[in-house]
């Protein structure tokens, strides 16, 4: 694998969003969607699962924030780069909470994500992190 | 979607098995839990087994739950047993510290017979 053979360039970053109800049982589409954009920038099948466990968590930790009947929703963001993803998990806040970091749910996303940063301003509360695509030793 | 399953049957000797198979994700985990306490409801097994070969993925809600029902078997005197663990499971137990909690070794991903 080289960087020739890399589907999208650092100049050609590629943007994929999804936008789901802030519902439990909508959190596996992120994670189908995470699957997709990991393939795209050709990570490993190691790193594919890891990256859906993160987007899985970062969604865990959002969606106690998020008003689920209110219209809330949960939005998904991937930039697709030549070396890896970045991702961004959002929400329009309902209460002046940040994400629970003492939790199982931040040790396991802490341990996944690299640049993991907390968003948090007057309206929206999200977790932006990325992933890196392993250099494979041969 | 992930087909998601659990099911519960007796198994040898004093023993019951649960079948998960699926995502064990916040959405399913509650099932999980709750099939437990269906055997724990019906039954005094001496022995309560996991069966994780067809997890193909779990969270910490997930993993959550196997800790909830392991205190559930440990209040009962029931020893509980992961039989097959996928690889997704072994992976989320080795990042989560539980690997040693439930009696798996980091290094043997996929562990178990198949």
């Amino acid at each position: 694998m080289t960087e020739e053979t890399a589907r999208a360039s650092a100049h050609d970053d590629s943007t994929v969003t999804l936008r789901i109800p802030a519902q439990r049982r909508y959190v596996t589409a992120i994670r189908a969607l995470a699957r997709s954009a990991a393939t795209l920038c050709e990570l490993t099948v190691d790193d594919i699962e890891d990256l859906q466990m993160a987007v899985d968590e970062a969604a865990t930790l959002l969606l106690p924030l998020v008003d689920a009947g209110n219209d809330g929703h949960l939005s998904a963001t991937f930039v697709v780069q030549a070396d890896g993803l970045l991702v961004s998990v959002s929400a329009q806040r309902a209460t002046g909470s940040l994400p629970d970091r003492s939790g199982l749910a931040w040790i396991m996303l802490s341990a996944l994500a690299e640049d993991l940063d907390v968003v948090d301003d007057s309206s929206t509360v999200g977790i932006r992190f990325s992933r890196r695509r392993q250099v494979i030793s041969s | 979607m992930t087909t998601f399953e659990v099911s519960a049957a007796p198994g040898e000797a004093d023993s019951w098995v649960l079948t998960i198979v699926g995502d064990v994700d916040l959405a399913t985990a509650p099932e999980v839990l709750d099939a437990g306490n269906d055997v724990f409801a019906k039954a005094e097994p001496s022995r309560l087994v996991l069966e994780l070969s067809g997890v193909t993925f779990i969270d910490s809600t997930g993993l959550g739950a196997l800790v909830q029902l392991r205190n559930l078997t440990q209040e009962r005197g029931i020893a509980l047993l992961l039989s097959s663990p996928s690889r997704s499971v072994s992976r989320a137990m080795s990042l989560a510290g539980l690997a040693d909690v439930f009696g798996l070794s980091e290094d043997t991903d996929g562990a178990g017979t198949s």
